[in-house]
């Protein structure tokens, strides 16, 4: 039974519907290519390489008059803007509909003007309601005192949000791993909840506990401000240019992401644990918990509709489902029970939904 | 486990559990540490609890919470247990019943409350609210009024009749309230009289219960009061405390400052025999502590309302509005909690004051009492705005807006059918519920305080598609009283009369 374009016995989905831009003036992906990636996008991402200026802000105000429906995110670096231009941006974003996430940059090395720039804006974007969040770029020689130390400052200047992501590609030893596992641990039972935006080469396996922001180039892709199309920030291949070729022409190739996160697990995706075994006409594996069968799935998602299926739209991420998937994601509304759903869907569709559950994107209702 | 009640005692959950519960924790689990101790609020049901740190970080460490994880963490019950001394075992019990009665913990699969059994909202309004002229005689900086095409027109009685006419006999309830307001409604007293005579017929035969009351600036107060008193016209002042602040912005066109008429007003107001409610507007967020001040010392009320000002009418240009001003009127909103409780040390009077006393009970209750803050607001379905052309709108900060526009009582259909296939009020309606606001959509406080004001966000936005510019004011004010209301239970009083609404005992965060 075809459920997932992420089961491993699927072809992964060609087209991304997370988009992730970097901004510099004069990008090339504004025009006729940005036209055809809003079509199909669900989320926005403009990452600028410098401080925010005029020309990004016009942006941002252009693609918010869209009528297209998607969430726009704008990760930016607080740099060295005075506080009249800082209200004027702050109060330029609180403005913005589509504006659902708005993320400082900062180095974990920054010297102490970044850090009192950093949170200058943070007070103001969260006072502005823009509800900010940071994203610290780590350098590997960053000791953990240092960084333990900016992500609690970066809570308390109201970061409702803290990622972080390697400020290089330099490989980590295993004692770096396991010295940012404890940092991150830490964090968590004090309740700061830090997340990974992107993978640390090299640090991964340790750090076992988190999901990535990046979604591991599944369903999203990186452009840079030449055009030039990437399954994630960090990977060296290009797939394409959006200078030279049409969005379509590029997608076929990106199936090239399964290469790209050779340590790719099923955790974005579901493992067969959750969803059962492959269908065959075989006895399918029931999911690991007897579930009262009278309980109502409740979606806490929006459904858009894709030419090859549908993708499931949680805050700022969303899941990819083929087109039986749809079908069974359609009958997530709230009324009908998983016996109901069962008797049309089968026994897997119960595994189904208990892995939307466990990803928070249905609750169960009585 | 397989119960389910809303009463739930810990014994009971206790004798309920079985070694193969599976326990699963909610995503999106907002967590705020501070000094040795966590605040975790669940969003989707309003739900929150303070912990120590110890105990966050053993259902960390036994992966039963994630802080920050967009997945559910799950463990089964006796691999939680593993290990554990049987003192701790006993902790970890009542903490698993701590966290499940507040939402944050499924049982295999199931929560303890049903969010969408929660947030119920009336299908059909209960205040109508008639703006008896669109005309003032202050020019407030930062009112909207004046601003309407239709400044200067005056409410016909014939309508005001026709209007009163109908929500009485077309819209189903028993008990309903008319309020008359503007404008300045005084400058309309034919209006006020032949209105509310005719409104006490009808209610009387329609056996309906039937409240009246009325806003007003009180200006001419002195020369209504006594009318009012014989029409048992409920009445609310408009004063923004002490001369020095009310003269700032409550002014005559002339620019002169109003605060000898209002209390001239409010004297004769009191000799008359009525009771006049207070309600400020502020706009510098230093003021609370001077407003509430006068209004408990100089007037010696114990009840008001304390409202800020909103990008608005002619505060669009004659005020400054910064657009992180929320922050300022957070903190000096939260010194009102220290007033209240130093008022109660010296006088053993509890003040009520709006939205203090909301708010607290917005913490304690899942009962949304004012429509303002449920989901979508109480536009059409729990007030009704009517302009002095008889032009029908869901909401009266809404009245003068011809896009909100429902119909005209001289040419609608009835009225609660009106209601039930309006377009305009469908779209409005679905508009301004959390999950379909972006921005509020996944925000952990959005079932404490809503979408915010439809209008506030249409006019500091321009669409239905955003929630309220002063979002982060209700977001540090709900939390900074969760911290507060765990440290001191005495907090419990500021609830006021609003306690009513408490109905499920065990809720009280413990």
């Amino acid at each position: 039974m075809k459920i997932f374009a992420r089961n491993r016995s699927l072809p992964l989905r060609p087209e991304p519907f997370v988009f992730r831009l970097e901004w510099k003036p004069g990008a090339e992906w504004v025009g006729p290519s940005l036209e055809e990636i809003l079509a199909g996008a669900s989320l926005i991402q403009v990452e600028a390489a410098d401080s925010p200026d005029h020309q990004l802000l016009e942006l941002l105000r252009d693609l918010d008059k869209r009528p297209e429906q998607f969430n726009l995110r704008l990760l930016a670096r607080p740099g060295e803007l005075g506080a009249k231009a800082r209200g004027e941006f702050i109060e330029s974003l609180s403005r913005l509909k589509k504006l659902a996430g708005f993320t400082l940059i900062v180095n974990s090395r920054a010297d102490a003007e970044i850090n009192r720039a950093l949170v200058e804006v943070l007070e103001a974007g969260a006072s502005a309601g823009l509800k900010p969040g940071v994203l610290v770029e780590l350098e590997p020689e960053t000791s953990v005192s240092e960084l333990e130390q900016q992500l609690r400052k970066a809570r308390l200047s109201g970061a409702l949000e803290i990622a972080l992501r390697p400020a290089c590609l330099t490989h980590h030893d295993l004692a770096a791993a396991k010295a940012l596992n404890d940092v991150l641990f830490n964090l968590r039972t004090e309740g700061i909840p830090v997340s990974l935006e992107e993978c640390f080469p090299g640090l991964e396996p340790e750090l076992t506990f988190l999901e990535l922001n990046c979604r591991r180039g599944f369903g999203s892709c990186y452009i840079d401000g030449l055009g030039r199309v990437k399954a994630c920030r960090q990977s060296e291949k290009f797939l394409g240019n959006l200078k030279q070729e049409k969005p379509d022409e590029i997608w076929p190739d990106y199936l090239f992401v399964r290469n790209v996160c050779p340590k790719d697990s099923t955790r974005n995706g579901f493992s067969e644990a959750e969803i059962g075994e492959a269908g065959d006409g075989r006895i399918e594996k029931a999911f690991p918990v007897n579930l009262d069968s009278s309980l109502r799935p409740v979606p806490l998602f929006t459904l858009k509709k894709k030419g090859w299926g549908a993708v499931l739209i949680k805050g700022l991420d969303g899941l990819v489902l083929s087109p039986r998937g749809e079908q069974l994601a359609r009958l997530i509304d709230g009324q009908n029970t998983f016996r109901s759903i069962r008797k049309k869907f089968g026994q897997r569709s119960a595994g189904f939904i208990y892995a939307l559950f466990l990803r928070g994107l249905v609750r169960l209702e009585k | 486990m397989t119960r389910y009640s809303l009463d739930l005692s810990f014994e009971e959950f206790k004798e309920s559990l079985s070694p193969d519960d599976l326990l699963t924790t909610v995503p999106g689990l907002y967590f705020s540490p501070r000094s040795g101790r966590v605040l975790i609020v669940e969003p989707e049901s309003a739900s929150w609890l303070v912990v120590s740190q110890n105990e966050l970080g053993l259902l960390v460490e036994r992966g039963l919470l994630a802080p920050g994880s967009v997945t559910r963490a799950s463990q089964k019950l006796t691999d939680l247990q593993a290990g554990l001394g049987p003192e701790l075992l006993i902790e970890l019990e009542r903490w698993l019943y701590r966290l499940f009665i507040r939402n944050m913990l499924a049982i295999n699969g199931y929560g303890y409350h049903q969010p969408t059994r929660l947030w119920s909202v009336q299908k059909y309004p209960h205040y109508f609210n008639l703006h008896l002229t669109e005309s003032c005689n202050l020019s407030c900086r930062y009112c909207r009024v004046g601003d309407s095409p239709a400044a200067s027109s005056m409410m016909p009685v014939d309508i005001c009749q026709k209007i009163i006419r109908r929500v009485i006999e077309e819209i189903p309830g028993t008990k309903i309230i008319i309020g008359f307001h503007g404008g300045e409604p005084l400058l309309n007293p034919e209006c006020l009289v032949e209105g509310s005579k005719y409104a006490r017929e009808v209610a009387r035969s329609a056996g309906k219960e039937i409240t009246l009351s009325l806003q007003t600036n009180g200006i001419l107060l002195q020369k209504y009061s006594q009318l009012l008193k014989e029409l048992n016209v409920e009445i609310g002042v408009s004063l923004d405390g002490p001369a020095v602040i009310h003269d700032r912005h409550r002014v005559f066109s002339s620019g002169r400052g109003s605060f000898d008429r209002v209390m001239a007003g409010i004297q004769a107001a009191r000799q008359a025999g009525l009771n006049p409610g207070y309600l400020a507007v502020i706009h510098d967020p230093n003021d609370y502590l001077s407003v509430a001040g006068f209004m408990v010392e100089t007037l010696g009320a114990t009840s008001f309302r304390l409202n800020f000002s909103c990008y608005e009418g002619r505060a669009k240009s004659e005020l400054d509005f910064d657009p992180g001003r929320a922050a300022a009127f957070a903190r000096n909103w939260l010194q009102l909690v220290d007033f209240v409780l130093e008022h109660h040390r010296r006088t053993g009077v509890w003040l009520s004051i709006d939205d203090l006393n909301l708010f607290v009970a917005h913490l304690l209750t899942r009962d949304r009492p004012h429509m303002c803050y449920r989901s979508p607001c109480g536009a059409g379905n729990a007030i009704l705005g009517f302009g002095s052309d008889g032009k029908i709108y869901p909401c009266e900060e809404l009245v003068g807006k011809e896009q909100f526009c429902l119909g005209d009582i001289n040419a609608a259909s009835t009225l609660d059918r009106l209601l039930d296939e309006s377009q305009a009020l469908a779209r409005v309606s679905e508009s301004r519920k959390v999950e379909n606001v972006a921005h509020c959509a996944s925000c952990p406080w959005r079932r404490f305080h809503g979408a915010g004001c439809l209008n506030k966000s249409f006019e500091y936005f321009g669409d239905l598609e955003h929630g309220d510019p002063m979002c982060h004011f209700y977001r540090v004010v709900f939390e900074e009283l969760m911290w507060r209301l765990a440290d001191n239970p005495e907090l419990i009083n500021l609830i006021s009369y609003y306690k009513k609404y408490i109905r499920v005992q065990n809720e009280w965060p413990t």
